[in-house]
Parts: structure tokens; C-alpha cells; sequence
């Protein structure tokens, strides 16, 4: 394969991605998985600390 | 003349990134009072992760640690599989790939600063060095992964094992800066506190004498960045004006070859080997210019 189709290939498995990627985050925002990052994040993490 | 141009443009990069690396541990720290009072800011910023290893029970941390989240959201009873935390991540991975690990991470930032200590420095061989870098991977499955899934109590919730028997990151920055703070915590200091703080220490000999020792061998973060380097809108391209002097991998701590792999799952984005290059053939950045190599 050459360089330039290469190059294309590569550029659209970018954007693939990037559209997936997209997606993933809209659908775990609708789901409520923030609400579960939040709750992790203002309560201090005692196994992140060590004591937990 | 040209050489010490080139020495002068290097030192400039350097300090460039040094600076940079230095706001970033400041903003993602931002809340310097709670240092003091042992707590830990609450605020909405902590919906959102940040794209670097900065724990967030780091007192103060104002957003989430991606690696955390993700642990936090798999292991939790309502879902097994973390959407928006994986999403985010592989959204800062496609767009800079490890690129925040040269230029943001906080714990690299402090590694950086550890290994300018004046001690004498170990060369890892080739041959070690590239079958230790798969350790990252195997941390990332296992304890990422792996042992969070297969510990679910009956209502499917389980330890963050990475936070919990690993992350030096989380000592450092949340351990003992709360424990040095607050009384009601330090009561509850067991075995678990001893074993990561032997971990931690073995980090910062380490860091002492090779380059980035966590990022390079153990981090999960840098493991998942990494995995992106090849594809991400920022890259590195090597141009066929290259020479195959070697200059570019003989300046790179993460010991690799940009000429040979300019996208290397190792590459932090330094920029320093794009700096000494003779004929100017390694390029980094968003374009699309010619290359031999991806
Ligand atoms: S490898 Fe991990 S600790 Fe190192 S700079 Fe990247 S995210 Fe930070
Ligand atoms: S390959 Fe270049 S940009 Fe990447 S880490 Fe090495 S010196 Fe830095």
C-alpha cells in the first residue's frame, strides 16, 4: 500500500473514532455516569490515600 | 555556531515545558488552601476528569482523576462499563495521545524534577527497557481491569485496586498531605498505608536515577495515551530530508528513536529531539506533511 492511501486510511480511522468517541460520552452523560465521578471525586478516596 | 544555536533552542524548549508542566500541577491543584485545613474541594469542576494522573482526593485536585473515575464507574453497582470516563480519555488520547504526559502530568512534572537530583543515573538497556515498558499494560488489564471485576461483592461494587494497592501518585499527592492534616485519618493507618508508602519510595529512588520511571514502566494513564500515539491528530512525522544520524534518539530520555518510530507508544511529545535535528526532518504537530515513517 502506498504512502498517500495509507495516510487517507489513516485519517479516516481518526474521525471514525473521533465520532465513536463522541458518542460514548453523550451516552454515559444520559446514563448518569457523572453523577458517580462527582460522588468518587468530593469524597476523599480512603483507598486512594492508602487506609481504605 | 549552528551547534550552539541548537543547544540555545533546546534549553529554550526545555524551560518552555518546565514552565508549562509547572501551571499544570498548580491549576490542577488550584486549591492551595485546603493544604492546610486537610480537606478536599467539592465543586461541579469534578464532574469532568482531567487528562493526567492527578489524584483526586489530592486536597487540591479540582477535577477527577481519569483513572480513578474510570475504576470508580466500572466498580460501581448501577453500571459496568464507564462511557464518558473511557470516552474522555480516549478523547485526550486521539487529539494529543501522550502529549499531556510531557507537557501536564503533574506526577511526571515531580518525576522530572526528582531525576535532576545529582545522583549517579542507571542505563537501562535496550533489550530491559522494552520489555518493561509492557509492564504498564499489564497494570492497566490487572488492576485496572481484571481484579475490580472479578472482586464485585453480590451488589457488584468493588475496590478501586490500582488506587488502592499502587498508585504512588495517589501517596504522594492525597496520602500524606491529608494524613499530615487531619488527626480522624491518621487513626485509621494500617498495613495497606505502609505497603504504598514503600511503593512511593522505591518510585522516587527510581526516578532518581532513571528518567520517568513510573510513566515509562507502571502508569495505566501513559499505557492508554500511548496506545494512541499512532493515530492521534497530533503526531510526529520524519521526513525523507532525514540523514539517519541519530542525533534525535541520542537526546531522548524515554529512549526512543524518533527517525525509526516517530510515533512510538513511548514518545511524551518533548519536542526535544524535533529541536536537534541537523536538516529539520522530524515534525510535530497537526499537519499533513510528506514522511517516510508513521
Ligand atoms: S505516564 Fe502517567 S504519570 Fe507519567 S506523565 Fe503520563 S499520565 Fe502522568
Ligand atoms: S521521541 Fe522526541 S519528542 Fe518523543 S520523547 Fe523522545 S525526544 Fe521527546
Amino acid at each position: 500500500m502506498n504512502l498517500k492511501s495509507n495516510k487517507l486510511y489513516l485519517r479516516i480511522i481518526r474521525y471514525v473514532l473521533l465520532i465513536l468517541i463522541v458518542i460514548s460520552i453523550v451516552y454515559g452523560i444520559l446514563r448518569g455516569e457523572v453523577q458517580i465521578v462527582l460522588r468518587n471525586a468530593v469524597n476523599i478516596c480512603l483507598d486512594c490515600i492508602g487506609i481504605g | 555556531m549552528k551547534t550552539n544555536n541548537r543547544t540555545g533552542n533546546l534549553s529554550k524548549q526545555r524551560k518552555k515545558r518546565m514552565l508549562i508542566q509547572a501551571m499544570g500541577a498548580l491549576i490542577f491543584n488550584g486549591n492551595w488552601k485546603n493544604f492546610i485545613n486537610g480537606n478536599i474541594y467539592k465543586g461541579n469542576l469534578k464532574n469532568v476528569c482531567v487528562p493526567v494522573l492527578n489524584c483526586y482526593s489530592c486536597p487540591g485536585a479540582i477535577g477527577a482523576c481519569p483513572i480513578g473515575s474510570l475504576q470508580a464507574v466500572n466498580n460501581s453497582h448501577q453500571f459496568n462499563f464507564a462511557f464518558y470516563v473511557i470516552g474522555l480519555i480516549a478523547l485526550f488520547g486521539i487529539t494529543m495521545g501522550r502529549w499531556f504526559c510531557g507537557w501536564l502530568c503533574p506526577f511526571g512534572w515531580i518525576q522530572e524534577l526528582l531525576h535532576k537530583i545529582p545522583l549517579k543515573k542507571i542505563k537501562v538497556k535496550p533489550t530491559v527497557h522494552k520489555k518493561a515498558t509492557r509492564l504498564k499494560y499489564v497494570l492497566l488489564i490487572l488492576f485496572v481491569f481484571v481484579i475490580p471485576f472479578f472482586t464485585q461483592d453480590p451488589y457488584g461494587m468493588s475496590s478501586p485496586a490500582f488506587c488502592k494497592w499502587i498508585c504512588p501518585a495517589g501517596t504522594l499527592e492525597a496520602g500524606y498531605p491529608l494524613l499530615l492534616t487531619n488527626p480522624v485519618l491518621r487513626q485509621a493507618v494500617g498495613y495497606i498505608f505502609g505497603w504504598k508508602s514503600f511503593l512511593l519510595i522505591i518510585t522516587i529512588f527510581f526516578s532518581i536515577k532513571i528518567f520517568r520511571f513510573f510513566c515509562k514502566y507502571a502508569c495505566p494513564l501513559g499505557a492508554i495515551y500511548g496506545m494512541f500515539n499512532k493515530i492521534s491528530f497530533y503526531h510526529m512525522e520524519c521526513s525523507s530530508d532525514c540523514i539517519k544520524c541519530g542525533r534525535c534518539s541520542g537526546v531522548c530520555k524515554m529512549q526512543v528513536e524518533p527517525y525509526k518510530t516517530p510515533n512510538s507508544a513511548e514518545c511524551i511529545r518533548c519536542g526535544e529531539c524535533v529541536e536537534v535535528c541537523p536538516v529539520k526532518a522530524l515534525k510535530l504537530g497537526f499537519g499533513n506533511e510528506k514522511s517516510n515513517n508513521q
